[in-house]
């Protein structure tokens, strides 16, 4: 708030340092609430003052009372260079951007510029004389004529102070909140706007770099394709050679095995067939039987 | 063997570097030709290159009564040649129209991209040209948001700052068309 600047930070910054000072005095007492009376403990939770047994200041509701508030963001400025129109002079006349605070004023209604143009030849009193003198002729004059409820203008003033000195921190904070908001609303309608353009913009590079790989890629791999087809043709008649040479090969070793396998079953047959006929002599068992008896005869010995 | 002057046992093509690339449009024509190149690429890896060594003279040692059965063989295997061909050039040229098609086509992408770019540029310029909305003043809402503004200086309109549609139908400007108060349009005036 404008009015803020007419309040002096040091009268308040000197009454801070001594109620520190007492603080800090009690602090040195010892450690118990029973030190501090009941009174002084009201004015330590109005003011804001931790007591010596609290590590915290506690929350105060007074805490935003007399606080000037600051933007934490400034507004972005108009560019220098910015034009309406290219036949803008903006030496002259240049754009009639949003200032962030009110101009300064002098006794809460009187604008700092009227007063700095006598400042130079009079010094700080003669703007205050001439408006004064000004005023007072205007009044002796009746020029200047005050209705029968002209004074309540004071009271409203002391309202308005009042009100600004309490509320005016969080009314300010709140309505930077809802500028910035409702200025957020109006670059999301700018950003859906230009959302279209940066898509486009997005998708019609990925899709110019999709062609280019394509068109390197695509005919390349066509041909090997081909090329892999011819290969594959080619592999398989080379399979099927193979085949069919290995093939008669094996007939030719299966071949070899069957006359040794018919060459050896034909030994064994006539083999066979030998010592079946000698076994059925009589002759034979005749003698068989001697033989095995003298081999008992030598074994029992 | 083979007498083919060139032989491609593997596709030169790097199919997930040139997938990642493409948009989905290009990757599904990719993916057919990589499917089809898969087939005889997996058919060339499990089949043989060449025709095997056959050491004839150890089966002649083994094998002596078919000496002669075995030499006629050798030789018929010796002189065996694979015929390898070539792409038909047909083929091949249909390969070009593929690439002709793809050029008309990369002309008319850049086309559309021309005409696209011209209209993306119209709005950045528009909000180029705009002042900071922090700065705006109240000619420019209407100008620059005119769903949510008008101006009553220019604009045939009536006021409706409570949005309740008093501008979506023509009875209020029919009804108060005529100066004269309360008269509806099927009063006989015959006094």
């Amino acid at each position: 708030m404008s009015l803020s600047r007419l309040s002096s930070p040091q009268t308040f910054s000197r009454v801070f340092i001594v109620a520190r000072g007492a603080a800090t005095g009690h602090a040195v007492a010892p450690s118990s609430d029973n030190s501090i009376g009941y009174f002084e403990k009201i004015a330590y939770r109005f003011k804001g003052i931790p007591l010596p047994t609290e590590t915290e200041a506690p929350k105060s509701m007074f805490d935003a009372c007399n606080k000037e508030w600051s933007a934490p963001e400034l507004l972005p400025s108009v560019p220098k260079d910015f034009k309406e129109h290219p036949d803008r002079d903006l030496t002259n006349y240049p754009y009639p951007s949003r200032p962030m605070y009110p101009p300064k004023t002098r006794l809460l209604m009187m604008p700092d510029s009227w007063f700095t143009a006598f400042q130079k030849v009079t010094g700080t009193s003669g703007p205050y004389l001439f408006f004064g003198g000004l005023f007072a002729f205007l009044v002796n004059k009746e020029l200047w004529v005050f209705e029968e409820q002209g004074h309540m203008t004071v009271g409203w003033i002391l309202f308005y102070l009042l009100v600004s000195r309490t509320a005016g921190y969080k009314i300010d904070a709140g309505l930077y909140k809802d500028y910035q908001e409702r200025v957020g609303f109006f670059k999301g309608l700018i950003q859906e706007d230009l959302k279209e353009a940066v898509d486009f913009r997005k998708t019609s590079a990925a899709q110019t770099a999709s062609f280019a790989a394509l068109k390197e890629g695509m005919p390349t791999s066509l041909k090997d394709s081909m090329q892999l087809q011819l290969e594959a043709a080619y592999r398989k008649n080379v399979q099927t050679i193979s085949n069919e040479i290995k093939r008669r090969i094996e007939y030719l070793k299966e071949t070899e095995e069957t006359k040794a396998r018919f060459e050896r079953d034909q030994l064994l047959k006539l083999i066979n067939d030998s010592v079946e006929k000698q076994v059925s002599q009589k002759d034979f068992q005749e003698k068989f039987l001697q033989n095995a008896i003298q081999q008992l005869k030598g074994i029992a010995v | 063997m083979s007498g083919a002057a060139k032989r491609v046992a593997t596709s030169s093509v790097n199919w997930s570097k040139l997938a990642e690339r493409l948009v989905p449009e290009h990757a599904a024509e990719l993916t057919r030709v990589k499917g089809v190149s898969g087939t005889f690429q997996s058919a060339v890896s499990q089949l043989p290159a060449d025709l095997p060594k056959i050491d004839f003279a150890a089966l002649k040692k083994a094998l002596p009564a078919h000496s002669a059965v075995l030499d006629s063989l050798q030789k018929q295997y010796e002189s065996v040649k694979i015929p390898y061909g070539e792409v038909p050039a047909e083929y091949l040229k249909e390969v070009d129209q593929w690439v002709d098609y793809n050029n008309a086509r990369i002309k008319l992408h850049e086309v559309k991209v021309a005409d696209g770019l011209q209209e993306a540029k119209k709005v950045e310029e528009k909000w180029a040209k705009a002042p900071p909305v922090e700065h705006f003043d109240r000619q420019h809402f209407v100008e620059y948001f005119p769903a949510h503004f008008y101006d009553l200086r220019y604009q045939n309109r009536i006021p409706d700052p409570c949005n309740i549609g008093l501008n979506e139908t023509p009875e209020i400007e029919n009804r108060f068309k005529d100066y004269k108060v309360l008269r509806r349009a099927d009063k006989v005036d015959d006094h």
